[in-house]
């Protein structure tokens, strides 16, 4: 496979390692989740953005320059095939509720304020989703978002204000903030 | 334009006599087609009839010597962009004839200066593609419409941007912008609201991203649930990034594996998952860990879900909290439950009380039993009677306290009537006798008030022992225990004590 190869070269991208640390690969689950991917399928979400990164270098190309961002951005496009191919997408909303113990120390309005921003997140398009995600989860600048994503920035911003908006109403309709 | 070597038309077979244009009014100078790669033999215009002062593109880059509007007569004034920030050199349109009354777009000029605007400004410091949202958003750059918001967003728009998007973009505000209080405000709340939403957007993913599915929200606790041998170092602090973002336990699996790993999305907060004010409960195998644990802060612990993710493979689904929730459940069910039960043997008792107030009780508790269950073996009542030995009411004669046996008393009775037992009366009858009698017994007098000459009581013996199973003092409380006894003593006869 061709995880045998070293590549060198290429900064401290190596192909015989795994070529998403732990703290890569818990975003890219992350990502993945809040795109609606199911738990059952994180670990094969992980392992296709895995793939698609050993691909990349096999295929000779360089290494994304931030694997993180690269990754994550993978990841939430691969939530949102996951949703279009019909497979089930799964509300934020519920499964949070269903996480959540019963009992909480002062953390009842959290709880509360979790649940809402997840059911918002349910009801976004995906695009507008997607753009939340990698902004707010994954940190990633605007610039990158639409670099990555192949789109102007001003579309980007254009998702983010319009799934911002949405959002807050939604809280401030639900009063938890 | 570039010039092909290969012509479109090298023949000119499309119009050859060049009637289109014979004169080649269109581009006298052939400024689109310098090297006339297109019409070589000029055929269209001939005459640069078209455009005769080849005013369209004076500089003649597409148009550079401004033929195209010599006069400026479209935008006289360039009151478009006055400070001709799109064409400093002004080769468009330089005696601006486009617009020379400046009828267009009065109120939205154009301007290099950031100014408040109505629509959307175009201006030279925000560049295209910051934009506006609703341009934007409306595909079209043109779109100089100004539209509204909503109520919680109808702060003005600075640089094209209205509160929210300035705080998504985290843009510098020009003066104006600093200078108004409402949108300042709005913009500070929207802040506010993004960090909210960015911290909420943490704690679910993480949550999610758990590798158990359990109802815990324990991402990574599970691992070490899934391993009750492995006890790591009740440590969370290694796991942790610097960024705060709870990196996997990239310090090594089991150290992540805090048993009580009750971590949920809950109160912790984004930069110290770690700390979430939860109980240790440590449900786990039950083992001594527990007690290592006891004192630590649950750690959330999500990126331990590596060992059991790479694969695909889950962790085992461990609802730890389920069997302990359970288990006090019953604990709670059962104790209550003996509660009750003996609550209910208590009161169906009909002994031990000896005094006015227990007696009293009694005969409320026995009279609410029998009642209830139609002749237990409460007092007076026909079962009682049946295996009673002596049921008879009368006077305290003596109370004498038994020598080497504290707390005990014999007490003398002077029988007015025997209901049942010795001393009544012979056959039948309706079981009460007069007779005269003395009945001695003894009785306890720990916790009971003390009995004197002279007190009225009725009293019952059982079968066996010399204490009566029922004492009751004052004709108040006698009177309705004898109507009791009176009516039970007929039927009781014909009941076989056993």
């Amino acid at each position: 496979m061709l995880r045998g190869r070293t590549r060198r070269g290429r900064g401290s991208y190596v192909a015989d390692d795994d070529p998403l640390d732990a703290a890569q690969e818990r975003r890219v689950r992350a990502v993945l989740a809040l795109g609606g991917v199911p738990q059952g399928d994180l670990p094969d979400g992980v392992q296709q953005v895995r793939l698609r990164l050993l691909e990349r270098a096999a295929s000779g190309r360089e290494a994304p320059r931030d694997v993180s961002a690269w990754a994550a951005v993978v990841a939430s496009n691969l939530a949102m095939d996951w949703h279009r191919a019909k497979r089930r997408q799964e509300r934020l909303g519920e499964r949070l509720a269903a996480l959540r113990p019963t009992e909480l120390p002062s953390g009842e309005e959290t709880s509360l304020l979790s649940l809402a921003v997840a059911r918002g997140l349910d009801e976004l398009p995906d695009a507008q989703r997607q753009v939340v995600v990698l902004r707010f989860y994954a940190d990633l600048p605007v610039r990158s978002i639409a670099e990555q994503l192949g789109v102007p920035e001003g579309t980007v911003k254009s998702r983010l204000h319009t799934a911002v908006r949405a959002l807050r109403a939604r809280l401030h309709e639900d009063e938890v903030v | 334009m570039t010039a092909h070597d290969e012509t479109r038309d090298p023949g000119n077979a499309r119009d050859p006599d060049n009637a289109r244009d014979p004169d080649n009014a269109r581009d006298p100078d052939n400024a689109r087609d310098p090297e006339n790669a297109r019409d070589p033999e000029n055929a269209r215009d001939p005459e640069n009839a078209r455009d005769p002062e080849n005013a369209r593109d004076p500089d003649n880059a597409r148009d550079p010597g401004n033929t195209r509007d010599p006069g400026n007569t479209r935008d006289p004034e360039n009151a478009r962009d006055p400070d001709n920030a799109r064409d400093p050199e002004n080769t468009r349109d330089p005696d601006n004839a486009r617009d020379p009354e400046n009828g267009l777009s009065a109120e939205n000029a154009r301007n290099g200066e950031s100014t408040r605007s109505v629509g959307k400004a175009r201006s030279a410091d925000s560049t295209r593609s910051e934009g506006t949202a609703r341009s934007v958003k409306n595909d079209g750059p043109g779109n100089d419409a100004p539209e509204y918001d909503g109520p919680e967003y109808d702060a003005p728009e600075y640089d094209g941007m209205d509160a929210l998007m300035a705080a998504l973009l985290d843009a510098p505000l020009p003066a104006p912008a600093r200078q108004d209080a409402v949108f300042m405000a709005a913009r500070g709340a929207a802040v506010a609201d993004l960090a909210v939403l960015r911290e909420q957007l943490a704690l679910i993913g993480d949550a999610l991203a758990a590798p158990d599915g359990t109802e815990d929200a324990a991402p990574t606790g599970r691992h070490g649930a899934a391993h009750p041998g492995k006890r790591p170092e009740p440590d969370a602090g290694p796991g942790r990034d610097a960024t705060g973002r709870p990196s996997a336990a990239g310090s090594g699996a089991p150290s992540a594996a805090q048993a009580p790993l009750r971590s949920v999305p809950g109160p912790g907060k984004r930069s110290d998952p770690g700390d979430a004010p939860e109980p240790a409960v440590g449900p786990g195998p039950g083992d001594d860990a527990r007690n290592r644990t006891a004192g630590h802060p649950p750690a959330r612990h999500p990126g331990t879900g590596r060992p059991g993710t790479a694969g695909g493979s889950r962790g085992p689904r461990r609802p730890r909290r389920r069997p302990l929730k359970v288990a006090l459940g019953a604990l709670a069910a059962a104790a209550a439950a003996t509660v009750v039960v003996g609550m209910g043997w208590l009161v169906t008792q009909p002994g031990g009380a000896s005094d006015a107030s227990a007696g009293k009780a009694a005969a409320a508790d026995s009279k609410e039993a029998d009642s209830q269950a139609g002749g237990g073996v409460a007092f007076g009542s026909p079962r009682h009677l049946a295996c009673a030995r002596l049921v008879a009411e009368g006077t305290v004669l003596a109370v004498v306290p038994v020598p080497g046996a504290t707390g005990t008393e014999r007490v003398t009775l002077r029988a007015s009537r025997v209901y049942k037992g010795e001393g009544e009366g012979e056959g039948e009858g309706q079981g009460a006798s007069d007779g005269e009698g003395e009945i001695t017994f003894l009785r306890d007098t720990a916790g009971d008030p003390p009995l004197h000459p002279g007190d009225l009581v009725m009293i019952g013996l059982p079968l066996e022992g010399a204490h009566p199973d029922m004492v009751i003092v004052g004709e108040t409380d006698i009177a309705p225990e004898r109507a009791r006894i009176t009516a039970s003593l007929p039927e009781s006869r014909t009941l076989t004590c056993g």
